[in-house]
């Protein structure tokens, strides 16, 4: 084994081999070969932090020997050499052959049989497969699409290091997902996947790439002005069977596309007469907004959208309700904008982002949700959170955008408008407790937080940690031990626990330690938060037993400090100051707990503090008591001292008498 | 009824002192009618006493009773010279002219007064010096606790004391 060489999953990685044309999105994939024995060779892609992989998605894949024609993860590790420090490699079987087609390629379109036997079947076959486990696959593509040379079934290449949908070009997505930000597309559904299969078969029925001469955004408008199927298929000769099947595939509404038991029997199993979407209404006159003509509602929310600061304004005039009533003539749909101008005119929402979103969504119900220019899914929310947060050089701009959207609830509204679509009864709820969520100030939630948790295996981002790539508690708390040995610890960094160490550890602990890490937080409570620092990294530390973290612990202790106050006893505090420094050399957190908390020491200091200051107050009572009563001393010493006076005299005048009767 | 105890009580002192005073002034009468020198002898030399007697306001006669104790016991020296030296007016005459005699009468009466203006003075010095030795039991017994527990036991019996005084504050507005 070379110097050089990588372990990964019973893999041995060679970063100097690099393998091109396998996976897109700008990845890195290196040839691997199995560590032991004679195995087929396989391809390592090193993953992004900023553009998470769908790690939940694998977590339910099938074993590879369960789903043929589908290139499925071996396993994972991390290798060395990233952007940012080590990062997430995922393993996969090498491609049988190369990709059908490169993106802009021109080749010789395939026949009716291949295309439909060796193509649209076998696809449609793995997209059944893996909607049996809820999972879609986002990325069919002819370029993800691979078979040997002397031709057969093809092998749909990987979806799963990028978030899903990220490298399919705009031209291969249904409209809406094309408008949405790479990263924010969410999971999608299956539907999704059968219009890029749709594509996919045109491309290598025409063998071109379909509209390629347009940019995504001219694409886009072309595709909704004149529906998808007449923009991609133009004037193209297809053979009969896969004109049909396109017509389904293609159709701009989902329910018109057949369904994978039709496409497996397919051309026999086709629908006797052909379906057709609805034609698109078009307006009587157009509507005008910054020199551009629109016809239609859909491409109308498509400009208003891409040109923000316009749209905003097109909003707010008469214009689009009179355009809405008379040209286009849709009442429902101008009543329902009509609503949501009315409501907001007390100028509830000032900037109006709010408001344009929720008029999008109903100009375009098929749309997705779009917050200052840029589109989403709801559920893409995790993934661009991601690229905001997680990228080379953070955007503070989206960040910041990102932050406004989900304050103002712009998920939960965007639901509200399309409540009748399955779906948004739950993403409505989901959009609340994002903004909870982010809206938490305790240690441990936040915006953080909600970044960890809608991103499961995101490195943690916290400076002390960053180029570590942690993405687990184990790497986390070695990484921390390594910040810890620094001079001064950390950098200078005032605590281990910042927010970012905090909600990392929050969310891969699932909740467990909400409560401590909120305690660890409370800067008014410095005793308590010390208490509860140590309490949190002794749990984390129990989950790998063995593991000793004595720089760790010394700058723990030191933070912890204010925590020895919480003993009353000046012995019991001594005690403690001279033990802990001893229990956190040795590393061991439990240790230091056991000294900063020990229970039974614990009930007789705070048993034997209550005592003294019972004994206190009484003895106070006694003072105020004894100097009450100078009055009444007063008195007594006036009453005894004429007693004592009238002894003595009664005492001499005795001794007189008996002096006198004895002389 | 503490007050018309007490108003009994100082009564009954009262009552007492004015009763001993009739009968000091009925003995001497009887002594100056069955034995006129010495009855002269007693009202001549025990004059601080009644002065005394007259003069203190206190129900017990605390001045005054030491006073006439004394008083007398300086005059109990003449009373013997007088019964000794034949109980007359000349013998009388002798004694009364001897300035001894009513020097040592008035002079004890003197000490006797002394006697019962300071000797509450020393009973109260004794008593402040006992309260002032308890206080500084208590004083240092606090400071032991403070050392063991620092300045919070004292901010905690505070509190104890506060949430003390609110239990009877309320236990007493409850009665009322």
């Amino acid at each position: 084994m070379a110097s050089q060489d990588i372990v990964v999953a019973g893999h041995v990685v060679d970063p100097t081999r690099p393998v091109a044309g396998v996976v897109g999105g700008g990845l890195e994939a290196f040839a691997a070969r199995p560590q032991r024995g004679d195995g087929p060779a396989a391809i390592a892609v090193r993953c992004r932090a900023h553009h998470p992989p769908r790690l939940k998605v694998i977590e339910r894949l099938p074993d590879p020997e369960l789903l043929g024609n589908l290139l499925l993860p071996l396993g994972q590790g991390t290798m060395p050499g990233g952007e940012e420090g080590p990062s997430r490699v995922i393993l996969y079987p090498m491609p049988p052959g190369p990709p059908l087609m490169t993106p802009g390629e021109r080749r010789a379109p395939l026949g009716e049989t291949d295309l439909i036997q060796n193509v649209a079947k076998p696809v449609a076959r793995v997209l059944g497969e893996l909607a049996g486990y809820g999972i879609t696959h986002r990325g069919i593509r002819p370029d993800n699409l691979f078979r040997p040379l002397s031709g057969g079934p093809v092998t749909v290449g990987e979806a799963f290091a990028l978030p899903a949908g990220f490298c399919q070009p705009a031209a291969f997505e249904t409209t809406p997902m094309a408008m949405c930000a790479r990263a924010g597309k969410g999971e999608g559904r299956l539907e999704d996947d059968l219009y890029s299969l749709g594509v996919t078969l045109l491309a290598l029925a025409t063998g071109a790439w379909p509209l390629a001469s347009l940019d995504d955004r001219s694409g886009i408008r072309l595709r909704l002005e004149r529906g998808s199927l007449a923009a991609l298929v133009g004037h193209a000769r297809l053979p009969a069977a896969v004109a049909t099947l396109l017509r389904g595939l293609l159709a701009d509404d989902p329910d018109f596309r057949p369904s994978l038991d039709e496409i497996a029997l397919w051309p026999g199993g086709a629908r006797a007469r052909p379906q057709t979407a609805r034609p698109v209404r078009k307006a009587t006159r157009p509507f005008d907004l910054a020199g551009e003509a629109i016809f239609d509602s859909r491409s109308l929310a498509f400009a208003m959208a891409s040109r923000w600061s316009e749209g905003v304004k097109a909003m707010r005039t008469p214009g689009l309700l009179a355009w809405l009533e008379r040209a286009l003539a849709d009442q429902p749909l101008t009543g329902r904008v009509a609503e949501i101008l009315s409501a907001n005119a007390l100028g509830g929402d000032q900037d109006g982002d709010l408001l344009l979103c929720r008029t999008l969504a109903v100009l375009d119900p098929q749309g997705p949700l779009w917050w200052r220019g840029v589109a989403m899914m709801p559920d893409g929310l995790g993934p661009l959170l991601a690229e905001a947060h997680a990228a080379p050089k953070p955007s503070v701009e989206r960040q910041r955008d990102l932050a406004d959207m989900i304050e103002a609830q712009a998920i939960s509204r965007f639901a509200t408008e399309k409540l009748d679509q399955p779906g948004m009864v739950e993403i409505e709820k989901f959009g609340r407790v994002a903004r909870a969520q982010a809206r938490a100030r305790v240690l441990g939630a936040g915006r953080e937080r909600l970044l960890y948790q809608l991103n499961p295996g995101l490195p943690c981002l916290s400076p002390l940690v960053r180029k570590a790539s942690v993405t687990t508690l184990p790497g986390l708390l070695a990484a921390l031990e390594q910040a810890a040995a620094a001079s001064p610890p950390g950098g200078g960094a005032p605590s281990p626990l910042d927010r970012h160490v905090a909600a990392f550890i929050g969310a891969n602990m699932e909740g467990k330690l909400d409560t401590l890490l909120a305690a660890a937080g409370d800067a008014g409570r410095p005793e308590e938060a010390g208490l509860a620092m140590v309490s949190v990294f002794a749990r984390l530390q129990r989950l790998q037993k063995g593991t000793v973290l004595p720089n760790l612990a010394l700058w723990v202790a030191a933070l912890a400090a204010p925590a020895i106050q919480t003993w009353h006893g000046k012995a019991a505090r001594a005690r403690v100051e001279k033990r802990l420094p001893e229990a956190a050399a040795t590393g061991d957190f439990a240790a230091m707990l056991e000294v900063l908390d020990d229970q039974a020491a614990r009930a007789e200091d705070r048993a034997g503090f209550a005592e003294a200051a019972a004994t206190f107050a009484r003895a106070a009572a006694a003072g105020v008591a004894l100097r009450a009563e100078a009055p009444l001393r007063q008195a007594e010493a006036a009453r005894t001292g004429g007693l004592i006076a009238q002894g003595i005299a009664i005492a001499l005048l005795g001794g007189t008498v008996l002096l006198l009767a004895g002389s | 009824m503490a007050k018309a105890a007490s108003a009994g009580e100082a009564r009954r002192p009262s009552r007492r002192g004015k009763w001993l005073f009739w009968a000091l002034g009925l003995g001497t009468g009887i002594a100056l009618g069955v034995a006129l020198p010495t009855g002269i002898l007693l009202l001549v030399g025990l004059l601080p006493a009644a002065a005394s007697f007259a003069a203190d306001a206190h129900p017990d006669k605390t001045t005054a009773r030491p006073v006439l104790w004394l008083n007398l016991a300086g005059l109990l020296p003449a009373l013997k010279t007088l019964w000794l030296n034949g109980h007359d007016l000349r013998g009388l005459a002798a004694v009364l002219g001897d300035p001894a005699t009513l020097s040592l009468a008035y002079g004890a009466a003197a000490f006797g007064f002394a006697l019962a203006r300071t000797m509450p003075y020393a009973v109260l010095v004794v008593l402040e010096a006992r309260a002032a030795a308890t206080l500084r039991l208590l004083e240092a017994r606090q400071e032991e606790l403070r050392t063991a527990w620092g300045d919070e036991v004292a901010a905690e019996a505070n509190r104890l004391a506060a949430r003390a005084a609110a239990a009877i504050e309320r236990k007493t507005t409850k009665e009322r």
